[in-house]
């Protein structure tokens, strides 16, 4: 029983720690998997990690950070690791168009609030979900969940350059996206 | 050029030189402020209208069943007593 009671004061500790940043984690899960039962299901299986390793974790550690790292690694588990080479093509595409909104000095004064006027949060999700895995990641970790570039790198496991690198092309490709899809969208019926 | 446009739109860029160089160029170069707009629309509206949403409390109920030892807990005492 002493054991027991020992595990409920580490299960007060850990909720006390590890629970405040699971919107964060949940809003990853989401973005990453695009489907809310698969994200629900990636967030009890980090919680569970995360839970059986807390006990021997070092006291100094970021636990938001640690968290974010056993989402990654729960994820890879789940989900394998797409190739960074698979997205070249699908982003020469988006380049190409970028660069022909750009030769012809494409006026994008109000593109943000048309946009915002246009599609709606479904649609700008479904976007988001169709970047390459690569693209996404460092998206979602800048953009939603507010990392610096330090903590980019060190999460993607990439050097600092490479992870720039992939946040300028994911902004291009929903840009570029977002540009095929203004004045088509559903809610113009 | 384009890194820096990054970095300065993530204020990532600490350097006032290169702080500087960048503003200038945005302001007065067509194609960089053209990057700069592109990346700059994109982040802020996958910041501003996906942003972090609460964890639905069905969703963070089970979560806490998973893994709250006082469920199994209260069941062994109710077996003892």
């Amino acid at each position: 029983m002493a054991g027991q009671i020992e595990r409920l004061k580490l299960y007060s500790e850990f909720a006390k720690d590890a629970f405040p940043p699971m919107d964060a984690l949940y809003s990853f899960a989401l973005r990453m998997t695009g489907s809310r039962k698969k994200a629900k299901k990636l967030l009890v299986e980090t919680y569970k990690r995360a839970f059986w390793f807390f006990e021997n974790l070092d006291k100094s550690t970021d636990i938001r950070a640690w968290l974010f790292r056993v989402i990654r690694n729960a994820y890879k588990d789940k989900y394998g690791v797409q190739s960074a080479d698979n997205y070249e093509p699908i982003f020469k595409e988006a380049e190409l168009i970028y660069n022909n909104l750009k030769s012809v000095s494409y006026d994008i004064t109000y593109f943000k609030e048309e946009v915002i006027k246009e599609l709606r949060d479904d649609e700008l999700s479904e976007i988001l979900s169709a970047l390459p895995e690569d693209l996404r990641i460092v998206l979602i970790l800048c953009d939603i969940e507010d990392f610096n570039y330090d903590e980019i790198s060190d999460f993607v496991d990439v050097p600092l350059s490479t992870a720039v690198s992939r946040l300028r092309r994911a902004r291009i490709m929903f840009f570029t996206e977002l540009y095929k899809r203004k004045g088509t969208s559903k809610n113009n019926d | 050029m384009e890194s820096l446009i990054i970095r300065y739109i993530d204020r990532e860029l600490k350097d006032q030189t290169k702080l500087d160089e960048i503003k200038n160029l945005i302001d007065n170069d067509e194609k960089i402020n053209f990057e700069y707009r592109v990346q700059f629309i994109s982040k802020s509206i996958v910041s501003e209208r996906l942003k972090i949403k609460p964890v639905p409390t069905g969703v963070k109920n089970k979560v806490i069943r998973k893994i709250n030892p006082s469920r199994r807990f209260l069941f062994f005492l109710r077996m003892l007593f």
